[in-house]
């Protein structure tokens, strides 16, 4: 602590900079603004012969507290911050789609080339409800368990790299047509993917004539499947709720 | 030193009037102020940011990002049309007012 030289200013501003932008209310260009103006107090302090953490520590002090500067952005962003947030919604809803169809062609690949191994034969039958029940489970229970790994391994990034993407996160609402643009065509594109990889997929497995038994098999199963991803969708929502309301009444409790 | 109120309320026409110098940037129009006032009008600095996007928003002033001498980029403020209108309003409301409370303190200008 008594070395002079252990206090990196840069490293200061930046982390300054970070807790700064944990509010939503302060845009990348008003950090922008107020950095530049931390650093011309800072250069003006030094100048006047203080150290780099003293004139740090003064010129943030000038600047003012994170708590008392929040309100008066919120008042000039608001609308902004808005738009940011219909623009995660929608971003959310489209990586919701996203997972569904990635859990939907892995399940497709896997399961018919299991049944497939496994010998199985889709028979021409005349009942093809009750004889397709199996592959119909199959999917099912692959699809789901695709879905909560492609869940849980994308809950499991977003908290172990929790730094990194909010960094990610702030720096991407710098270009948001970008965000939603790149967003939008990764949806697009797995969706039609998905779409024109069916056919191919099944025969290669089997012989066209199974495709109206696979057909049905997954039709049975989208009624399970269904229902159960708009619950999916309901339950990550509420929890995701819970978490935010918990942070902020944490907050609200300790001020 | 000004109370909380009356600082609040002069922010405005002080941002108007050392505009109306020419154009600054946020940390020089701060350091302007501090000067004249003797350092009696103190600012927390970072309040004057929202102030300049609120009056930006109204079309009273202009920004624009460029590079310094120094090679950092700085936030440029300047006056609109509007902006000078304005300035001229509060320049007479702020006359009025010190001239009604010269004239009530019987405060004799140019005494010596």
């Amino acid at each position: 602590m008594e070395n002079p030289t252990a206090f990196d200013l840069n490293h200061a501003i930046s982390r300054w900079r970070d807790d700064l932008r944990q509010s939503p209310y302060f845009r990348e260009e008003n950090l922008a603004e107020l950095e530049a103006h931390l650093r011309d107090s800072v250069a003006e302090l030094q100048g006047r012969g203080l150290t780099d953490e003293e004139a740090f520590l003064l010129a943030t002090r000038r600047i003012g507290d994170p708590e008392r500067l929040d309100p008066e952005f919120a008042k000039v962003n608001r609308g902004q911050v808005w738009l940011n947030r219909v623009l995660w919604m929608l971003v959310g809803v489209q990586v919701w789609g996203l997972l569904c169809t990635i859990a939907g062609l892995v399940t497709n690949a896997a399961v018919l080339g299991g049944l497939a191994g496994l010998g199985y034969k889709f028979q021409h039958t005349a009942r093809p409800y009750s004889d397709n029940l199996f592959p119909a489970a199959m999917f099912s229970l692959a699809n789901l368990l695709a879905l909560v790994a492609c869940v849980a391994g994308s809950w499991w990034i977003v908290r172990r790299k929790e730094d990194a993407v909010s960094k990610a996160a702030a720096k991407s609402l710098q270009h948001p047509v970008l965000l939603g643009l790149a967003v939008s065509l990764l949806f697009v594109a797995f969706t039609l993917s998905s779409t024109l990889l069916q056919m191919p997929l099944m025969s290669l497995y089997y012989p066209i004539e199974a495709i109206g038994n696979i057909s049905m098999a997954r039709a049975l199963a989208s009624f399970v499947l269904g229902p159960l991803q708009t619950l999916g969708f309901v339950v990550l929502t509420i929890m995701l709720c819970r978490r935010r309301l918990g942070v902020s009444e944490r907050k609200y409790r300790d001020a | 030193m000004l109370s909380k109120e009356l600082v609040a309320a002069s922010t405005v026409p002080m941002v108007l009037s050392v505009l109306g110098e020419g154009e600054n940037y946020g940390y020089a129009l701060i350091q302007r102020v501090r000067v004249l006032s003797g350092g009696k009008i103190e600012w927390t600095e970072g309040m004057l940011y929202p102030v300049l996007h609120w009056m930006e928003a109204e079309g009273l002033i202009e920004s624009e990002w460029r590079e310094a001498e120094t090679g950092r980029k700085r936030k440029y403020y300047c006056l609109r049309r509007e902006g000078r209108k304005a300035l001229q309003a509060e320049r007479e409301q702020w006359l009025t007012v010190h001239q009604t409370l010269t004239k009530l303190w019987k405060i004799q200008p140019h005494l010596t």
